[in-house]
């Protein structure tokens, strides 16, 4: 089947990824129509920068199509290309984190954001309203203190609500591991805000 | 059972993993220990937060992006196939052979038509990186021209022009360019940039057509 602009939607990720292979530059259009969505929320879940995200979703299909024959199995074209996604945002992170160290150490402790101790839920303020968009602040930024595999397993299986087999191959990890992260992390947030919850 | 395993089995709860009569057993627990029974009420509340975390997202113009990652694909030349093994060799020289088939076509039959001045004309496509939800030329009329002097002499500057409706044209950035420049200008987005102040700096490139 076939969409008004010829894309053939009925086809199978992995037909799409050999047409892609054997040069058809529509195939992997049609992949990037199937899997831009996903790959963007989770680069942005990854960096709460939608311009980052933009980014790094980018280069992660450039990346994509560069070692498309590699794919042992084509149809799991989507998870791959999440965890090409998830490997962009986390070095995407450490080169941010790097820069933004160096710059910090220029600053004057009083010239700091204020927003930096926002993960430090007592620094929510009372009001209700204020209080729910302060919150879920405090949470982006809780998550992102994470370690990499609880936060990325958070993001993939709380937040973008994939299934945990999914969420293993992304990772690379069993889905026993997965539970685990996610518990862990889960754990942690609890802890964190249960005043606040 | 420690209190870590307790735990454990209510996110497991939570994520409908545990098996029916394990699950009615646990049920059965919360609804005789408030203590637990908070517990799950923390881990639901947590995983309502995690889940409107979801909702929370900037609007993206998809169909900008996949043009943004198309030009991207094709300025780096990689939008070409990809056939590997024999089928790769053979198509390499059967472009080789029509390609050199064609050369001496075009010069048995068209020496003088190649060698016009006219014709030999540098072309080249535009390509006009944006970054942002939507550039502000989208929908307006774009055109690109070599920059002129106050003497109105053409330069060896590429002014590429834009005009909404009910609005002057505005200049964006100009480039140097071949100054008898004519292509055709194709605008991509990837992020927000300022046209105006410090920050203007949308990035293009020139591609040979």
């Amino acid at each position: 089947m076939k969409d008004a602009e010829g894309n053939r939607i009925s086809a199978t990720d992995g037909e799409l990824v050999a047409e892609a292979v054997g040069g058809s530059a529509k195939a992997f259009e049609v992949l990037v129509y199937r899997h831009q969505r996903r790959a963007t929320e989770v680069a942005y879940r990854l960096l709460s920068n939608m311009d980052d995200a933009m980014e790094v979703t980018q280069e992660a299909f450039l990346r994509a199509y560069r070692k498309l024959q590699s794919l042992s199995v084509p149809e799991k074209f989507g998870s791959w290309l999440l965890q090409i996604v998830s490997n962009q945002a986390l070095n995407f992170r450490r080169g941010r984190a790097l820069r933004y160290t160096v710059n910090l150490d220029r600053l004057h402790p009083t010239d700091r954001p204020a927003e930096l101790n926002i993960a430090d839920p007592s620094a929510i303020s009372p009001g209700a309203e204020a209080s729910a968009k302060e919150l879920k602040q405090a949470m982006r930024q809780a998550i992102d203190q994470l370690p990499e595999k609880q936060r990325l397993a958070l993001v993939l299986f709380s937040i973008q609500k994939l299934p945990q087999k999914q969420v293993a191959e992304v990772l690379n990890i069993s889905v026993e591991a997965v539970k685990w992260h996610v518990f862990t992390a889960r754990k942690k947030l609890k802890e964190k805000f249960k005043d606040y919850l | 059972m420690k209190p870590e395993d307790v735990e454990y089995q209510l996110s497991r709860l939570l994520d409908g993993e545990l098996p029916q009569d394990q699950a009615e057993a646990f049920r059965q627990r919360l609804s005789q220990d408030p203590a637990l029974a908070e517990q799950h009420r923390l881990y639901q509340a947590l995983d309502q937060s995690l889940s409107d975390l979801a909702k929370d997202m900037p609007a993206v113009n998809w169909d900008l992006q996949r043009q943004g990652i198309r030009a991207v694909l094709e300025r780096k030349m990689l939008l070409r196939p990809m056939v590997p093994s024999w089928r790769g060799r053979l198509l390499r020289w059967s472009t080789a052979a029509a390609a050199a088939a064609a050369v001496l076509v075009a010069l048995v039959l068209g020496l003088n038509w190649l060698t016009s001045s006219a014709m030999r004309r540098p072309t080249a496509k535009l390509v006009v990186a944006w970054a942002g939800p939507k550039a502000p030329w989208t929908g307006a009329t774009l055109s690109g021209g070599p920059l002129r002097d106050e003497a109105d002499n053409a330069t060896s500057e590429l002014a590429v022009t834009y005009s909404s409706a009910g609005t002057a044209a505005d200049q964006v950035p100009s480039e140097t360019a071949q100054p008898d420049y004519h292509g055709e200008i194709i605008v991509v987005s990837a992020g927000p940039i300022a046209l105006q102040g410090s920050q203007t700096s949308a990035m293009w490139y020139l591609d040979e057509l």
